[in-house]
């Protein structure tokens, strides 16, 4: 029993220093702050008048929103919403954390639009939120511009409605499939914005 | 079948009891079911840890202060617990360990249920399909599925009769002297 007990203690043991080296190779806290978690829920809970539906996705889509995967890149290589042929701009990856990498092409996306939709995995996937709140961190929105919202049932809303899909990476560089806006607050033409829906 | 008579002498291999094949088999799939997804899912958490960790505060069950600890040590303990459980090394230590994480989360998901909280983000990259087992609610049933796996493997190892040198293992003269056999040591 004791031997027994003592090798139950060894394997723990033994977890726990993989784990501590691991958090110090990643530069991971090892103890969470309350006050930064409980500000973090507090902003994501904020976010409440950002999210849409279905209706409302399908409606900034016609407008000529950008939208955005916020899904891994693997993820999104696999299968992503497909705008369709006559869409102004490809739905572009952001893979969760790495929103502060994205910033220049997202910049170049306001060229073209200054509505953006967010959707990752599910309604209860945090991604989405959390490159909101990034993006305000860094300035990129600011004072309400650009106007971003999150499709709250993400990927698992688009597969239940049967939205057209396509597959393949994300190797949009800045240019957009039509005329960039000159003002930067045109969302563009309706006439091509009717094509894009899905 | 033991007939009661003893070992011959010098001979502590030879086995005490007629192995059950079925049973042996069972314990084998049991093995590698639950080893295998124990790895598989460790290595999933170990690959986004803040992940996981977020997923433990969302069953706002332990203190947030120690969510990141929880997330970083326990893929490490199913890496392991799998491991020995697949090589039978620390067979039984790493069955118990399995068994209790697995009670823990069990009541986790369960409480989880209970209190309508919809914690699950089907995020998971290429193990998406893992998530699918073990999201609630099936992820009860499946944990429940898994532990009862485990003393299927818990009752082949008792019953299989192999003997190892220097184990508390019941001999013949021993049950033909008490009339109670001892169990295979665990």
């Amino acid at each position: 029993m004791l031997t027994s007990l003592m090798k139950v203690l060894a394997i723990l043991a033994a977890a726990t220093a993989a784990a501590f080296v691991q958090a110090r190779w990643q530069g991971l806290k090892w103890v969470e702050s309350r006050e930064a978690y409980q500000e973090q829920q507090t902003r994501k809970a904020q976010l409440a008048d950002r999210l849409i539906d279905l209706d409302r996705f399908r409606e900034l889509i016609d407008m000529g929103a950008a939208v955005i995967d916020v899904r891994e890149a693997d993820q999104f290589a696999e299968e992503h919403l497909d705008l369709g042929p006559g869409a102004m701009l490809p739905v572009l990856n952001v893979p969760p954390g790495e929103g502060a990498l994205h910033l220049e092409r997202l910049h170049a996306l306001l060229s073209y639009t200054g509505t953006i939709v967010l959707y990752c995995n599910s309604a209860t996937c945090p991604y989405s939120k959390e490159l909101y709140i990034e993006l305000q961190n860094v300035g990129f929105i600011s004072a309400g511009f650009p106007d971003v919202y999150i499709y709250e049932d993400g990927w698992q809303g688009i597969e239940d409605e049967g939205l057209p899909t396509t597959s393949g990476p994300d190797t949009w560089t800045g240019g957009g499939f039509g005329e960039p806006m000159t003002d930067g607050s045109d969302p563009g033409e309706p006439n091509a914005q009717e094509a894009n829906a899905p | 079948m033991n007939d009661g008579t003893k070992p011959a002498t010098g001979n502590t291999t030879a086995p005490l009891a007629r192995p059950n094949p079925r049973l042996w088999i069972a314990g084998l799939v049991a093995r590698l079911v639950v080893g295998g997804l124990f790895i598989v899912s460790a290595y999933a958490k170990l690959e986004d840890l803040p992940r996981f960790a977020e997923e433990i505060r969302s069953y706002q069950m332990v203190p947030v202060e120690i969510t990141n600890a929880m997330a970083y040590v326990i893929p490490w303990v199913e890496l392991l617990a799998g491991l020995l459980l697949l090589t039978t090394l620390w067979r039984a230590e790493a069955r118990n360990l399995l068994l209790v994480m697995l009670a823990v989360f069990t009541v986790a998901k369960g409480t989880a249920l209970a209190r309508g909280l919809n914690i699950e983000c089907g995020c998971g990259g290429d193990l998406a399909a893992l998530k699918l087992i073990f999201d609630n609610p099936q992820g009860v049933l499946t944990n429940v599925a898994l532990m009862a796996l485990l003393v299927v493997d818990r009752e082949a190892q008792l019953r299989s009769g192999a003997a190892r040198p220097g184990a508390e293992e019941s001999t013949a003269a021993d049950k033909g002297q008490d009339g109670e056999a001892q169990p295979a040591a665990e």
